[in-house]
Formats: structure tokens, C-alpha cells, sequence
């Protein structure tokens, strides 16, 4: 009986079950049609550049011949050393990139962080104070690195502030930028410059969901506000930190733009950067490599997504 | 609703084939076009001026397209012959760029239509250096990235149309007569010159000096000191340093001579020179921030951009040191631009055709006339309108032998990046980061593991 009843069961709601699995599956159908050009579009120039770039690296190509010539790992060996010239400029851009990975990050997080507590103590203009301090965020762009180019120049604006402050001993001659002792440290400046409000903005955000009880309880347990910052607000922020880093170290890996603009890489190299020596091999210089340049990239992509694990690992274990 | 439906469809349809329709190639027109590609802004108005010249008695229309700068450029030739969408004619740097285009198949071999009558309307030595030679090949080694090895020596591959020669110096008379130097009498040598620019920077340290685009490193080595070395070491040993045999070697005391005659200009360049391009050097002579300019034939039409006051100007090729072996340099012209028919080109025997009608008399006056630029073919100074242009074209030397410096002659140099190299290292005696003799010590390491690599 109880077999029979559940096979009546079965068959009176039979039909309405394929209506509702067929009506899943056109709901499934429609959501992969609202995908699909997205995933589409990503197909053709996400997946298929990553693996044309990844298949270019194992090879040599100059982009004009009609193939490659496959090579194997000798690319990887001789940007590492195996091809003494070559290795040379890349060890110098190598040198120059660890500064620039080390300083930006480091910089950005300290001057981000500051700026989000003075904005986030504020009670009135926060919003007018977040805009002005945005600013070099939005307006970054090919026309505000040239216009760092004329501060730095010799007789730009920031030689003319030095000497009329009497600080004639700083003033560079050659300019900022024409200085290999000076151009990289001007560089770097531009950088971090366009890089604070990004992280000023994120911790803003990460400091605004701290509770306020919690900071309260610290300053009911006696907690002056630098400890309060040191050992309450700080570890809280970590996520932010994280993030702050990563595209900080991204930013330091990949940029090349504000170093073709500003230097090309010079005086004598000392400008000279992983992601500008890509870029050179690969357009630039009277041998055009594209296979070099795609062996170094990866190179640069590995580096950058160990730092990027190795940076969430610690911070996560911090929490 | 089944009707809305239909009809958004039908404007989507609609909608779709029209943007596509707009996205292809044009339709058929009755009118043939011959397309033609340059990397040089400077050059479009002088290209349509003489293809619109040559289209009039043949029939056929030509369309100028501008692709800058040099690495657009290439990034356009090599998706193009990609996706098979390459133009009828190609301008091509001469001796290099035009031989590795051959290389790859992308451009014709012209060595059948180039022939004996045609070559004759080339200025002297033109036409030798746009030969490729068998050295060239046998240097350019199996790199894949650089080799030759598929072209035939003495074989040409594009047409020059355009000459001249770096290693000139542009003067600013008044600048120079406001620190007494004599601007009607160019420096007969190089010591002559350096004693010219400290009078001129003693004069005004910040408008006396010297300029060139040194963030291009390469402008310091091609422009500077190869002619000046050149002129030092002699034509045998200037070869010779670069050779796989580098005799005598970088390091070598008479080269390091060259390297310290280079050293006397560190004190006399305008401030910031190492930040400056190309352009923004000849802006800095052409605004009157700099009395003297390092450049080539190919720097009137920059400067002339930039509203340069050619009464004000002398030119003058970069002298020779008294105490080198060669006294008395000549700059023969150099074939600096070429036109080379692709071997997709529907088109090629009116590519051709057009080739021949841009380096004719008629064409070259033509074309010199609209670009202030020399010519590659012999063309009567009469012909010429620019005064500038003349005393560029009284800068070109017509001899040949030992004394004459080829500019582009690179046949003895390794492949590879060398080249950028030794230019980013010899930016160290400007920026004051390193002396002659270690200079000569740190070109010796690089030219010894350059052809290193290449065994």
C-alpha cells in the first residue's frame, strides 16, 4: 500500500518537477548566457595571452620572423646569468627593484596609516580633507609624471624652493633626475606620491569598522593613544596591511610607465627597472626579443606571487 | 511583449551588422589605393605631397599612414604581418631594420628593379651602403632573434629616400658672440671646439653649454663619439676594437685617449642634459637654453618645428681631434631612410613605381623641399629652398676613402644588445660616475663577453 501511495506520489508530482528542474536548467542557461561574454572576453585576452606569453618564454622571437625557435629553459638561464651581457642589465634592474619593493610598500603603508588616523580623528571637512588627499590618485597619468619631470628639472620649481630657503647645499645642478645619485630616490617620490591615497583610503575604511568599544576599552585599561594604535588598532588593520602591500609590490614589479616617462631608465641605469627591461627587450632596443622579455615577466610573476603568499601568511598568523 | 521582443532583436541584429560593416576594411572603390606606412610624423606631409604627385599620372590614389613612435611602429608591422594587413610600402630604418624585415619574409627583395639607371640618381655611396655586405651576415651569427643568414650579400632590400649623417653641431652665433668666440669660422678641431664651448660657458653656465638627447644613451655614442674616435683611432683600429679580434682592445691606451677627449665635454654640458631626449634637447637649443646642439642632418626638421631662427644657426660636422690620425673627417651621407615593398602587396609593381618616382630628381626636390630633410638622391641645390638645408647639404661630404666616416656601419660590432649597452656605459663620463680608464676596463669586459656569447 504504502508502495503504491508512493508511487502515486511519484507520479502526480512527477510533472511538476521536470517543470521546476526545466525551469533551472533555463535559469542555468540564462546565467551562463549573461557569463559568457564576459568569460568570452577573458578567454581571448586573459587565458590565451597568459598561455601565448607562458609557451613565447620558452622561446626566441624577434616578432617578425614567421616562427619561434624553441629553446627551452636556456632563456630563464641566460636572463640568470648565462648570457653575460644580458644578465648584467638585468642584475643592475634587479637592484634597482628590490629598492623600489622594499621602500614603496613600506613608505606607502606608514604615510597611508598616518594620514587615515589624522582623517578618521577628524570631525569636520573629512570628506573635503578625503578628496584633496585622493587627488594624486585620480589626476596620475602620463601629464602629471611630465609635470614631475619640470619640478625636478634644473631650474624647476623644486631647485627654486631649496635655494629660496636658503638650503643651496641640496640644490641639484643637473636637476633631480638628471643626478644618478638623486634620480631614483626622485622617482621613488613620484611614486609614493600617486600610492598614499589608495592605502590612505583602504585603512580609512579598515578604521572606520573598528568598533568604537573597543578602542574605548583601551583607553579605560590607561592605554595612551600611541598604544591604543600600537596594540589594538594596528593588529586589526592587518587584512588592510596585507592588502596595501600586495599592490604595493605589485606596483613596484610591474610599473614601468612613471620610469619610461620620467628617465628611461637613466642616468647610466640608475632608473633602470625589471618592468622597463621587459619592456626594452621586447620593443625597444635594436634587437627585439620577445622571448627574452616573456621569460623575464615571468620571472617577475613568480617573485610577485611568492611575496604576495608569503606577506598573507605572516600577517595571517599575526592574527 | 513577444513583439518587443522580436523587435529589440531585429535592432540588435540591425545594430550588430552595421558596427561590424563599420569595423571591416571598406568597401570596393573604384579608385586603386597604394597604402603606405611611416614611423616619422615629420615625413607624412612630404610622402602624400609626392604620392599625390605620382598618383596624378598613374592613376591611383595614395593614402600616408603614421605609426610613432619606433616601437608602435614595430608593434604594428609585426601584427600586421600577423593578420596579413600589411600596406603596399613600408618605410624601414636603412641597413638594419630593412634586412631583418627581408629576414623574416615580410619584404621583397628589390636587387632585380634596382638597377643600374636607377641607382645612378644616388648621392655618392649611398647606394654601396644600402648593399647588405657579407661581413654584416657572417656577424649578425645564428641568434634567431638577430641572424641574416637567409639574405644574399650584395643584395638590396629597400630603396633609400632619405640621407645624411649624424655627428653635426648646430651654433647658436649669438650666444657665441656674446662670449667672444667667432661664429662665421667653425672649429677646424676638436680642441678648437672644447676651447669655444668654456668660453661660452664661462660666458652663461646656464645657456652656454652643451646639449643632446643623452636619456637616449645612444645619441652620446653614435652621434658624438663614434665620429670623433673614428677620426682619433683611425678607420683599422676603430673597426678593429669592435671586432671579435677588439685589436687594439677598449682599455688600450690610444682608446682610452679617445674616452678622455670625450671626458673634456663632462664639464660643458647644459645642466640636466642626462634628462633630456631627443627632442626636448633641440626644444632647449631651439629656446636659446643651450649655445650648442649635437645632432644630425635629420635635426633641422626638429628644429625648424620648434621655430628656431635659422639666421642665428651655423652648422657645423662634429672635428676631428690634433692629435688623432686623421685630420681632416668627411661626412658622406649616409642612407638613413628606406622604402621597402612588402611581399603581401597587391600592388608591388606600383610600389615600385613609386619608389622610383620618390628617389627621382623631381620627387627628392620634392620631398626635401616639404620635409626639410636631405634626400638620398642627387639633387641640384637650386632645388633646394631651405637655407639651413643648404648649409647641411655643404656639411655632406661627396669623397670616399679612409677619411670618410660610414655613421651606420655597424658590420664590425657583435650582435645582441651591445650597443645599448656601451652607450649606457660611456653616459658615465657625463654623469662624472666613472674615469676614462675604467671606462676603457668595463667596454673591454662588456665587447669580450658580447662575442663570448656569440662563440
Amino acid at each position: 500500500m504504502s508502495g503504491s501511495r508512493s508511487l502515486l506520489t511519484s507520479a502526480g508530482t512527477s510533472a511538476p518537477r521536470r517543470r521546476a528542474s526545466s525551469r533551472r536548467l533555463g535559469g542555468r542557461f540564462t546565467g551562463l548566457l549573461f557569463v559568457a561574454p564576459a568569460a568570452a572576453l577573458f578567454a581571448v585576452f586573459g587565458v590565451y595571452t597568459i598561455v601565448y606569453g607562458f609557451l613565447l618564454s620558452f622561446a626566441r622571437w624577434n616578432g617578425f620572423s614567421p616562427n619561434w625557435t624553441w629553446t627551452g629553459i636556456q632563456n630563464y638561464l641566460d636572463l640568470l646569468g648565462a648570457n653575460p651581457p644580458l644578465a648584467s642589465s638585468v642584475r643592475v634592474a634587479a637592484q634597482n627593484t628590490l629598492v623600489v619593493m622594499i621602500v614603496l610598500p613600506i613608505a606607502v603603508s606608514a604615510i597611508g596609516l598616518v594620514l587615515a588616523v589624522m582623517l578618521n580623528s577628524v570631525r569636520r571637512f573629512r570628506a573635503l580633507l578625503r578628496t584633496v588627499y585622493f587627488l594624486p590618485y585620480v589626476t596620475t597619468g602620463i601629464a602629471v609624471f611630465y609635470a614631475w619631470r619640470f619640478v625636478y628639472e634644473p631650474n624647476g620649481s623644486l631647485n627654486a624652493i631649496l635655494s629660496a630657503l636658503g638650503l643651496t647645499s641640496l640644490v641639484q645642478r643637473e636637476g633631480f633626475l638628471g643626478n644618478p645619485f638623486t634620480s631614483l630616490a626622485a622617482v621613488l617620490f613620484v611614486l609614493i606620491w600617486a600610492n598614499v591615497p589608495i592605502a590612505m583610503l583602504l585603512y580609512l575604511t579598515g578604521l572606520q569598522t573598528i568598533p568604537e568599544s573597543v578602542v574605548e576599552a583601551a583607553r579605560v585599561d590607561g592605554a595612551s593613544s600611541v598604544r591604543t594604535l600600537r596594540s589594538v588598532i594596528l593588529p586589526l588593520l592587518n587584512p588592510i596591511t596585507a592588502l596595501v602591500v600586495i599592490i604595493q609590490l605589485r606596483e613596484a614589479l610591474q610599473n614601468f610607465q612613471v620610469f619610461l616617462l620620467m628617465t628611461n631608465g637613466g642616468p647610466v641605469d640608475s632608473t633602470q627597472v625589471l618592468g622597463l627591461r621587459t619592456y626594452q627587450l621586447a620593443f625597444l632596443d635594436r634587437t627585439t626579443d620577445l622571448g627574452y622579455a616573456s621569460a623575464l615577466g615571468w620571472m617577475l610573476a613568480a617573485v610577485a606571487i611568492i611575496l604576495a603568499i608569503v606577506n598573507l601568511r605572516i600577517l595571517r598568523s599575526r592574527q | 511583449m513577444q513583439r518587443s521582443l522580436k523587435a529589440v532583436a531585429l535592432v540588435t541584429a540591425f545594430a550588430t551588422v552595421s558596427a561590424l560593416a563599420a569595423c571591416s576594411t571598406g568597401g570596393a572603390s573604384s579608385e586603386e589605393v597604394l597604402s603606405v606606412w611611416t614611423f616619422k610624423q615629420s615625413e607624412v606631409e612630404a610622402l602624400q605631397a609626392v604620392g599625390d604627385a605620382w598618383g596624378s599620372e598613374n592613376e591611383m590614389k595614395v593614402e600616408v599612414s603614421v605609426y610613432t613612435p619606433d616601437d608602435a611602429y614595430a608593434t604594428k608591422i609585426q601584427s600586421a604581418a600577423k593578420a596579413g594587413t600589411l600596406p603596399d610600402v613600408l618605410s624601414v630604418h636603412s641597413q638594419g631594420e630593412d634586412w631583418k624585415l627581408a629576414q623574416a619574409g615580410i619584404i621583397k627583395d628589390l636587387t632585380d628593379v634596382f638597377d643600374a639607371d636607377w641607382q645612378g640618381q644616388f648621392l655618392p655611396g649611398i647606394v654601396d651602403a644600402a648593399a647588405i655586405t657579407q661581413t654584416q651576415i657572417d656577424n649578425s651569427g645564428d641568434d634567431p632573434t638577430s641572424t641574416l643568414k637567409d639574405l644574399e650579400a650584395g643584395n638590396f632590400y629597400s630603396v633609400p629616400f632619405l640621407a645624411g649623417t649624424p655627428g653635426v653641431v648646430f651654433a647658436r652665433k649669438s650666444l657665441l658672440e656674446a662670449a667672444g668666440v667667432d661664429s662665421a669660422t667653425p672649429p677646424a678641431s676638436w680642441e678648437e671646439w672644447v676651447e669655444s664651448m668654456t668660453a661660452t660657458v664661462e660666458n652663461d653656465p646656464a645657456t652656454g653649454g652643451l646639449v643632446t638627447g643623452l636619456s637616449v644613451p645612444e645619441t652620446g655614442l653614435f652621434w658624438l663619439y663614434r665620429p670623433m674616435a673614428y677620426a682619433y683611432l683611425g678607420k683599422d683600429a676603430f673597426y678593429g676594437r669592435d671586432s671579435v679580434d677588439q685589436s687594439p682592445s677598449w682599455d688600450s691606451a690610444e682608446s682610452v685617449e679617445t674616452l678622455k677627449l670625450y671626458d673634456q665635454l663632462s664639464p660643458l654640458w647644459a645642466p640636466g642634459v642626462l634628462s633630456l631626449g631627443i627632442d626636448q634637447a633641440d626644444q632647449a637649443f631651439a629656446d636659446g637654453s643651450a649655445a650648442w646642439d649635437v645632432g644630425g642632418t635629420f635635426t633641422l626638421s626638429s628644429l625648424t618645428t620648434f621655430g628656431v631662427d635659422a639666421s642665428d644657426i651655423s652648422v657645423f660636422p662634429v672635428p676631428p681631434s690634433t692629435t688623432g690620425k686623421i685630420q681632416t673627417i668627411a661626412y658622406p651621407a649616409s642612407p638613413l631612410i628606406s622604402g621597402a615593398v612588402t611581399n603581401t602587396s597587391k600592388h608591388q609593381d606600383e610600389a615600385v613605381s613609386f619608389l622610383k618616382y620618390l628617389t627621382s630628381v623631381e620627387g627628392a626636390a620634392l620631398f626635401a623641399s616639404t620635409a626639410l630633410d636631405l634626400p638620398a638622391t642627387a639633387v641640384p641645390e637650386s632645388a633646394l629652398t631651405d637655407p639651413l638645408l643648404k648649409q647641411l647639404v655643404a656639411v655632406i661630404a661627396t669623397t670616399s676613402g679612409d677619411e670618410t666616416f660610414a655613421p651606420n656601419d655597424f658590420s664590425a660590432q657583435p650582435a645582441g644588445t651591445v650597443l645599448h649597452d656601451a652607450s649606457v656605459l660611456l653616459t658615465n663620463l657625463p654623469a662624472k660616475t666613472d674615469t676614462p680608464d675604467g671606462l676603457g676596463r668595463s667596454m673591454s669586459e662588456l665587447y669580450t663577453a658580447a662575442w663570448a656569447a656569440i662563440k
